[in-house]
Order: structure tokens, then C-alpha cells, then sequence
């Protein structure tokens, strides 16, 4: 187990590092000077020069990329060109949306997908399974995005029930429904085939035939046995809405990291980009890690593996 | 046994109507309705569908703030959408079978690496690396392709090396190398008839997905450049008009649906056909 955890974070810290290392090269390669679209047009050379040596970009390469990553090791990624605020003030006050959002879309993807799966289960190939599945269909093949603006074109526009955007509790809703719809109906359809799995189990029909009633069957081994991959999912997606909730955040406006992200690129403030990145990528690993342990810990199977 | 091709055609089946229906609006469409980014019309602009302006002329799906079609627009962009989206599943596909073969024919250390590289790609949303990658890309319609490619390919590289790795097992394999044929024969005849069925299913899926992240990078203007129209372009710029033009925003969600259902549709009748022929479809 030990030498296992080791192992994990090992990986999780190369990753971290290759990813900061390729961030900081794209950055490096990519067109559009940062301190001509700091200064404007009407900038001189002479200004632009001086800008370059303030920000340190006049140093060779490799010394660049050396002192970034020994920086980046402290969390420090200097300052935000647009803003002037320090990079890492400016992204971890985004951390907490953005969380809050991850979580608040994966419970409400439980709740959508654990019933309806089972029910779609119980069910099986009539029309309750039948629509929700056709359901499910549809909500994966419709862009995200789009979704939330017809959401938005509806509950907010149309009805006045919800705000469209911003940062309150109330405002959280409408990304979180547009997040949770495509995640539930992935997990659905796999709660729904690991329930049909279960139901055949032996020890099922052994509870029905000592004549348990269907309810205690459904909590005591279905529930019980089919919840573990969804939950695993679940983890992963968690991690994923961490970094891949970005064109939701936007669409929105809610405070996350993601919205920042999106808006850094746009005003190709570097350091920002290299924050925002870096700090997703730590999150999605952080993420990934725990999911995984956290199986090993609830699947006995996996504890000595 | 009468093959599976007998009966193909007896019913057609719904999800390959309706791509054929939009492959053929997005090819010919183009041609019969002019698109011209840069013309302003004040005289027929936020026309809700089915409406006429001052001159009499018929606006089928409406017009936006500048009073171009509607209808024009989602056509034109149905074209760049398709192309972007079939080029870059074609180049993912032969980018990630290349190196997947690559992968598990050598074995070793060179897979290994190649393996970690593929899991480590593929444990991050695929949509943040698609905008971080087009956020440092001069905005065009080759590298909006590259960029898709690159977020897709470890799918199939994975794919490809875990169908070579059973195939180099087989005894066949194990004659052809005795007998002597030269490596890139043995692999090109005895490796790759094994992933066609596979790749199929496979980049079916990955087509549907594309298609999905372009039009978000074309929603956060990092697709393709302002001139050419495309379907998450026209989404973005509706956000702005909610209040008096649902239309602009909603249309081109709905062919992008329509797109997207007919390949899942499509994808899962060619997985019977496949499986009816005798084909391995994991």
C-alpha cells in the first residue's frame, strides 16, 4: 500500500511538472506579444524594451523556464499583466467557485442518475426505460453550452425564475442543471446496466427466494453493489469538472477558474494562463489520486493489489 | 448465410438518413444560398423565422443583429462543422493507429512510454486541452483540425496497441515473420484487418465528440477565424440578442444536435452490422 501511495505521487508530481514545463513552452511559442497588448499601439521600442526587462521577458529561454519553475514550486507565477494583482491571489480566490460548483454538479448528478438507473433497471425495456434512455441519448449529443443559454432562455429571460449569471447561491443553479444533465445521463446508463448485472447475481435470487421484499433486496445488495462504479465515476468526473467546466463557467459568468482561464487567453495575460493551467492540473491530479485510493479503500479486492 | 448486406438496404436505417440528409444540405446548401460574412442589411435585421422585410424578401429561419440569413449562415457553418470534424477524426485516427501499432508491436520501454503519455493526456478533460491548445494557435481552419486531433488521438492510440498486442499473439503472425515477410507487410496484412471494425465503432464516436468541442472553441472564439461561419460562432454571437432573438442562439444548437444524434444513431446500427458479419466489436 505504502509503496503503492509512493508510487502514485510520484506520478501525480511528473505530471504536474510536464504540464507546467508544456505550458510554459506553448506560452513562449505563441504569437501576440504580451507587453504590446499591455502598452497599446501607441507604445514606443524604447517603452516595449523596458516593459520586456520589468517582466523578464528579455532573458534567455532556458533561464526563463529555470525561474519558473523554481517560482512555480512556491506558487509563485508573478503578477497578472492586465491586473497587477499576484497571479496566485488571483487564481486561488477562483478555487472556491469552482469547487463548490464540481460538488454541487456531481450530487445533483447522483441524484438524477442512481434512481432513475435503478428504476430504468427494474424496468427493463419498457417505456420508462425506454424514454429515460432516449433521454439520456439526446442530453450527450446536444452541446453543452448551449444548453445553458437555452436554459438561460428559459428560466431566466422567459419566466424570471433564476438569475443567468453571477456569483450567488441562486446563480449556482443553472450551470450546475447544464453540468449535471450529460454527467447523468453517462452515470445513468451505467447504474442501469450494473443493477440489470447485480439483479442476476445469486445472491439476489437467493433474497428473493427466502422472500425478502424487493425494497430490502434493492438496499441491502443492489444498492450497495451496483453504487460503487457510479461513485467511482463520479470522482473522476469531479476532477474533470475541475478543469472542462471552463465553456460553462463562461457561458454563466461564475467566478471560477475556468472563467478566468477563458478571459486570460482572450488578453493573452500570460501568467495568469500559466496559473489558472497549472492549478487545474494539480487539481485534476489531486483528484484523480484520492478517487483511486478511495476505491482501493472501499473494494477490499483492490487492497492488496 | 446471407451476409449482412442483403438486408441492410431492405430497412434503411433512420441515423444514416439523417446524415446523408445533412451531408447533402451542407454540400449543396452552400451552393444554392450565398453567404457573405461581411454584409450589413439594416433594412432586415433580429427578422424572427418565417418572416418577410421591407423589400418582400422571405427569411426561412430569421436574421441576426446585421440582417444576414439565418438560414445562410447555419448551412455555411453546417459545411466548415462537418470538414473540421471529419478531417480531424481522420487525422486522429491515423496519428493514434500509427502510434498504438507502433506501441505494441515494439513492446518494451518505447511502449511503456508511449502508454503513460496516452493515460496522462487522457486523465485531463479533453476540452481544456483543446482551448489551451487553440488559445496559442493563430485562429484557422487547419489548426482548429490539428488542435482536435491532438485532444483525440490517445483514445485510438490505446485502442490500436491493445488490438496489436492480441493479434501478435496469434499464430498467424508468429508464420508470416517465420516464413520471412518483412515486418511492415506482416503488420499492414496480418495487424491492421484486425482494427478495422474496432476504428470504425471507435471513430464514430470520437466524430460526435469533435463535432461537439468544435463548436465550443467556435463559442469561445477560438475556432475558426471571424470570416468563416460556424455553428458555435453563431451561438456565441446570439447570447448577446437573448432578449429579442432567441433564434440566433437556439438554431445552430439544433443542428449540431441533429448532427450529433444521426452519427450516435448511425454508430450504433454499424455496430450491429459489424457484429452480424462475424466482426470483433469489443
Amino acid at each position: 500500500m505504502w509503496s503503492y501511495l509512493a508510487h502514485r505521487l510520484f506520478q501525480a508530481l511528473v505530471t504536474t511538472v510536464v504540464t507546467a514545463i508544456a505550458v510554459f513552452i506553448m506560452v513562449r511559442i505563441a504569437p501576440g506579444d504580451p507587453i504590446e497588448v499591455l502598452l497599446g499601439d501607441m507604445a514606443s521600442a524604447d517603452e516595449i524594451a523596458r516593459g520586456r526587462e520589468a517582466y523578464g521577458l528579455d532573458q534567455p529561454i532556458l533561464v526563463q523556464l529555470g525561474i519558473y519553475l523554481m517560482k512555480a514550486a512556491t506558487l509563485d507565477f508573478g503578477r497578472s499583466i492586465t491586473q497587477g494583482i499576484p497571479v496566485h491571489e488571483l487564481v486561488l480566490s477562483r478555487v472556491g467557485p469552482s469547487v463548490l460548483l464540481g460538488i454541487v454538479t456531481i450530487l445533483l448528478t447522483i441524484i438524477i442518475a442512481i434512481p432513475l438507473g435503478i428504476l430504468c433497471a427494474l424496468y427493463r425495456d419498457r417505456p420508462v426505460d425506454k424514454v429515460t434512455s432516449g433521454g439520456a441519448f439526446v442530453a450527450l449529443s446536444l452541446p453543452d453550452f448551449w444548453l445553458g443559454i437555452v436554459l438561460i432562455l428559459v428560466f431566466a429571460r422567459q419566466l424570471h425564475w433564476l438569475p443567468s449569471s453571477g456569483g450567488s447561491g441562486l446563480a449556482l443553479i443553472l450551470p450546475a442543471v447544464t453540468l449535471a444533465l450529460p454527467l447523468a445521463a453517462v452515470n445513468l446508463r451505467l447504474m442501469r446496466n450494473e443493477t440489470i448485472g447485480v439483479l442476476k447475481a445469486p445472491y439476489v435470487t437467493l433474497a428473493r427466494a427466502r422472500g425478502l421484499k424487493l425494497s430490502d433486496i434493492l438496499k441491502r445488495h443492489v444498492l450497495r453493489n451496483a453504487v460503487i462504479p457510479v461513485l467511482t465515476i463520479g470522482g473522476v468526473q469531479f476532477g474533470h469538472l475541475l478543469g472542462g467546466a471552463a465553456v460553462i463557467e463562461s457561458v454563466f459568468g461564475w467566478p471560477g477558474v475556468g472563467q478566468l482561464l477563458i478571459r486570460s487567453i482572450a488578453t493573452r495575460d500570460y501568467p495568469v494562463v500559466q496559473g489558472c493551467i497549472i492549478l487545474m492540473t494539480v487539481m485534476v491530479v489531486v483528484v484523480n489520486l484520492l478517487v483511486d485510493l478511495a476505491y482501493r479503500f472501499i473494494d477490499p479486492r483492490f487492497r492488496s493489489g | 448465410m446471407t451476409g449482412p448486406s442483403s438486408s441492410l438496404w431492405r430497412k434503411p436505417p433512420l441515423g444514416v438518413i439523417m446524415l446523408i440528409a445533412m451531408i447533402l444540405l451542407a454540400v449543396i446548401g452552400p451552393l444554392v444560398v450565398a453567404f457573405n460574412p461581411a454584409s450589413v442589411d439594416t433594412s432586415s435585421r433580429l427578422l424572427a423565422p418565417f418572416s418577410y422585410n421591407r423589400n418582400g424578401t422571405f427569411f426561412l429561419l430569421g436574421t441576426d443583429q446585421l440582417g444576414r440569413g439565418m438560414l445562410e449562415q447555419i448551412l455555411h457553418g453546417a459545411r466548415i462543422s462537418l470538414l473540421i470534424g471529419v478531417a480531424a477524426a481522420l487525422l486522429a485516427g491515423l496519428a493514434g493507429t500509427l502510434v498504438g501499432v507502433t506501441a505494441g508491436w515494439l513492446g518494451g520501454r518505447s511502449e511503456t512510454f508511449i502508454m503513460r503519455v496516452a493515460d496522462v493526456q487522457l486523465s485531463f478533460p479533453s476540452i481544456l486541452i483543446a482551448v489551451f491548445l487553440a488559445a496559442f494557435v493563430p485562429p484557422s481552419i487547419l489548426a482548429v483540425i490539428a488542435v482536435l486531433a491532438i485532444t483525440r488521438w490517445a483514445q485510438i492510440a490505446r485502442l490500436a496497441r491493445a488490438v496489436t498486442v492480441k493479434a501478435r499473439q496469434q499464430s498467424y503472425v508468429e508464420a508470416a515473420l517465420t516464413l520471412g515477410f518483412p515486418v511492415p507487410k506482416v503488420i499492414w496484412s496480418c495487424i491492421l484487418p484486425n482494427l478495422v471494425a474496432p476504428l470504425i465503432i471507435v471513430l464514430t464516436a470520437e466524430l460526435s465528440l469533435i463535432i461537439l468541442a468544435e463548436s465550443a472553441l467556435g463559442y469561445l472564439g477560438l475556432g475558426t477565424p471571424p470570416t468563416v461561419p460556424s455553428w458555435g460562432r453563431i451561438i456565441a454571437n446570439g447570447k448577446n440578442y437573448l432578449d429579442n432573438a432567441w433564434w440566433i442562439s437556439t438554431l445552430p444548437g439544433l443542428g449540431i444536435g441533429f448532427v450529433v444524434i444521426a452519427i450516435g444513431l448511425t454508430g450504433d446500427w454499424m455496430r450491429r452490422v459489424l457484429a452480424r458479419g462475424g466482426f470483433e466489436v469489443n
